[in-house]
């Protein structure tokens, strides 16, 4: 092979290498890519030129943080709050309370009253009589039993008003704020009305419905 | 108007948490010992040192507090007192003494800038998910520990019912953090980002120096690392998840595990006196993979596993090369003796394991056959890996052994799984949650679990990860080095787990893991494109100037 030959060979294989490369690694500067991830609900994990802290800013619970500090002082810890699924992260990550509204994977299916509740979107259609007095039987059943078993009780609803955060709109409790919001107000009383976030607990009356001893 | 410096102030918490303490640490243990100070001699090393140490003792500090039912938030007073204390050392023993080379660090303008770069990205792309991720569990772990002072919350977290144990090092520190700055998880969670994605180009960069000893090698596929997406490979906005946590150590002790081989005395020494000199020469270097074993274990656990199969790979390929070597040239990084024992007893007690488990873990039901044969397969590798590391004098046998293996290899294979990953329309049918493995059908109708490619394996393999597997293959046949054996043996290794239902179903079994297809981790992309791109310009040099 002549040294012409052996050159070719050799910059046709580095420049192949290179354009490999450049190819895999067009992600990072595709601006056009991220509108589509977040169209497909797709998860940015990977850095990009084009990505800035707006998202994270407007799509996480940062602007809520004064609300929630409040709230951490309100509330009672170790109960059960019932929010959208963002908010229901954000709760578990910030204040002393569990939610049930959440993944699958992540201990959702563990109760099946929950699991009813959340995948027959009882909470989210509380103007209908027969919902309601369904969500009714669910909040004394829930009192009831999980506090014969010592588990934390059903105490909170907690109500995203936030209209930027796109993380919220996957769930019909968001979407149907309004509905819940004014019809909650027959089991719960509003303890507090945020920039962003709106904390009820649930009524006395509805928890004493209980048997004694709880 | 986004108040983009929102965070600030938990960047400051960052490094004084998270690097001063375990830094003044690292100094004071350079200017004691002699071998310590020669593995954190390149920047990189001290700030990862710096790094783990602080980790590690919040940890401890932490357990502790536990033990004594004291509240996390008094944490701030032992940390206080380590910090002041060490520093006042460090004045006593350094600059007194003047030892002012324990400052020195090996670093270079390139290097300098890539991790500048990476920060500065990472900062303005934030490490929040958009999306409504995982992340959340793990900040939810991470509040109740905070919120009650233990690293086991008595009502589990998030929904308030018992939960499965997660290693809890790193949720720890982030419940410190949160207790004495006052700062949200979340905050910190997406600020660490920037300072973990840092540190894990770091550590890449360490390791891939650690097995080529080349400079321009490791900058190259430390750039790579941060440009080709890959298994935990430029998945940068996730780095501060413990897995990532988990990652970094993971890197850095290969880096101390290439200069533990460096120790390894060459010539003809006594096992027993090899063994001694290794302990007497190196007790720094295995003290330091202790420690990263520890704060692995303690943090994501699997990463331990992964070290132990990738050096498992990385001695099948030796083995594998010495077989099909046609001279007797001497590789200290593939012939050693020590390596050639420690293989042959691995070997056996897989094969030993392997054959346990198949009589334990093989009942008569549907899809029995398959899955015995799954069971048995590991097993009957090992046997013929082991028939092949023996010289056999004539050549027949050896060959016949290969082909047995090519054999059984290649037709434990699920080839339109393996075509699905190039076309998704074919892949199998996914499990029902996003994690779960696909199912493979086996030679008898039996069903074989396969990872789904959708399960960041597509994007992480196409293309240059995939090649880079059949590239690392040559390297290894052209020119055996600890580099091109480390990456083709890993790379087979993790590409076989996941097109063979046989193997990725046993894997499945003995973790009892749901994400075995993290075995793809072992594929390292960067570090074989950047010896290739070096090796080729090397040749461009010397055909343009043949006197060089």
């Amino acid at each position: 092979m002549s040294i012409i030959q052996k050159k070719l060979l050799v910059f046709s294989a580095l420049a192949s290498v290179l354009v490999l490369l450049a190819y895999d690694a067009r992600p990072h500067f595709d601006k056009g890519l991220i509108q589509l991830k977040r169209q497909n609900n797709s998860a940015q994990r990977h850095w990009s030129l084009f990505y800035d802290q707006s998202f994270v800013f407007y799509e996480g619970p940062f602007r809520y943080q004064d609300d929630i500090n409040q709230i951490r002082d309100l509330i009672e810890p170790g109960h059960i709050v019932l929010s959208d699924l963002a908010t229901s992260y954000y709760a578990a990550a910030s204040l002393p309370v569990y939610v049930r509204n959440v993944h699958r994977h992540q201990g959702r299916t563990q109760s099946s009253s929950w699991q009813k509740l959340i995948d027959q979107r009882i909470a989210c259609n509380l103007h209908k009589q027969e919902v309601f007095l369904t969500f009714k039987e669910f909040i004394d059943t829930e009192l009831r039993q999980n506090g014969l078993r010592g588990q934390p009780l059903f105490k909170y609803v907690l109500v995203n008003k936030d209209i930027n955060n796109k993380n919220l709109r996957l769930d019909c409790l968001w979407h149907r704020r309004a509905i819940v919001m004014e019809n909650i107000l027959s089991v719960a009383e509003l303890k507090f009305e945020g920039e962003f976030l709106n904390l009820y607990e649930i009524n006395d009356r509805l928890a004493t419905s209980a048997p004694e001893g709880q | 108007m986004i108040p983009i410096y929102f965070n600030a102030s938990s960047h400051i918490w960052i490094f004084g948490l998270f690097v001063f303490n375990g830094l003044l640490l690292t100094w004071l243990l350079r200017s004691k010992f002699k071998s310590f100070n020669s593995i954190t001699q390149p920047l990189e090393a001290q700030v990862l040192s710096g790094f783990f140490i602080s980790v590690g003792l919040n940890g401890l500090i932490l357990l502790l507090f536990e033990c004594l039912s004291l509240e996390f938030s008094l944490a701030r007073w032992p940390l206080g007192f380590i910090a002041l204390g060490q520093a006042t050392l460090v004045y006593v023993f350094i600059f007194r003494q003047k030892k002012y080379h324990v400052f020195s660090v090996e670093i270079t303008i390139a290097r300098f800038v890539l991790y500048l770069l990476v920060f500065i990205i990472l900062f303005f792309n934030g490490g929040l998910i958009d999306k409504v991720s995982d992340a959340w569990w793990h900040m939810s772990l991470a509040n109740k520990i905070s919120l009650e002072s233990t690293y086991s919350p008595a009502a589990g977290h998030l929904v308030g019912l018992p939960t499965r144990y997660y290693p809890p090092l790193w949720h720890g520190n982030l419940a410190l953090a949160n207790q004495l700055s006052g700062i949200s998880i979340a905050v910190f969670w997406n600020s660490l980002t920037a300072w973990v994605a840092v540190l894990k180009v770091m550590a890449f960069y360490l390791f891939t120096y650690g097995i080529s000893k080349n400079k321009t090698i490791a900058l190259l596929a430390a750039i790579l690392f941060v440009l080709l997406p890959g298994m935990g490979v430029s998945y940068l906005r996730v780095s501060a998840w413990p897995s990532h946590i988990a990652y970094t150590a993971w890197y850095a002790m290969f880096y101390v595990f290439t200069l533990l081989l460096d120790g390894l005395p060459t010539g003809k020494v006594a096992l027993r006196q090899t063994l001694l000199q290794l302990i007497s020469t190196s007790a720094s270097k295995i003290v330091t993979l202790l420690c990263l074993s520890i704060v692995i274990f303690f943090t994501h656990k699997a990463e331990i596993l992964w070290f132990a199969v990738a050096w498992f790979g990385y001695l099948i390929a030796a083995s594998l090369s010495r077989s099909w070597s046609t001279n007797d040239q001497y590789i200290v990084a593939r012939d050693h003796f020590l390596l050639l024992y420690f293989y042959r007893a691995i070997l056996v007690l897989i094969a030993t394991f392997g054959l346990w488990f198949a009589v334990n873990h093989s009942y008569p039901k549907i899809g029995f056959t398959d899955q015995l044969l799954a069971n048995l397969l590991p097993v009957a590798i090992s046997v013929i890996l082991f028939l092949l590391d023996i010289r056999f004098k004539s050549k027949i046998p050896l060959r016949c052994i290969w082909l047995v293996l090519l054999a059984l290899i290649l037709g434990s294979v699920d080839y339109t799984h393996l075509y699905s990953l190039f076309v998704p329309e074919l892949a199998l049918q996914a499990g029902q949650y996003y994690e779960s493995s696909a199912i493979g059908i086996g030679f008898f109708g039996g069903e074989l679990k396969v990872p789904s490619w959708h399960l960041q394996l597509r994007s992480g393999l196409l293309y240059s990860g995939v090649l880079s597997v059949i590239v690392a293959v040559v390297l290894l046949v052209v020119n055996p080095n600890r580099l091109s054996i480390l990456t083709a043996g890993t790379g087979c290794v993790a590409m076989l787990f996941c097109a063979s239902p046989y193997l990725y179903h046993w894997l499945q079994g003995v973790l009892n893991y749901h994400s075995p297809w993290r075995i793809s981790l072992m594929i390292f992309p960067p570090i074989v494109w950047a010896y290739v791109l070096v090796t080729l310009n090397e040749f461009r040099t010397k055909l343009a100037d043949p006197r060089a």
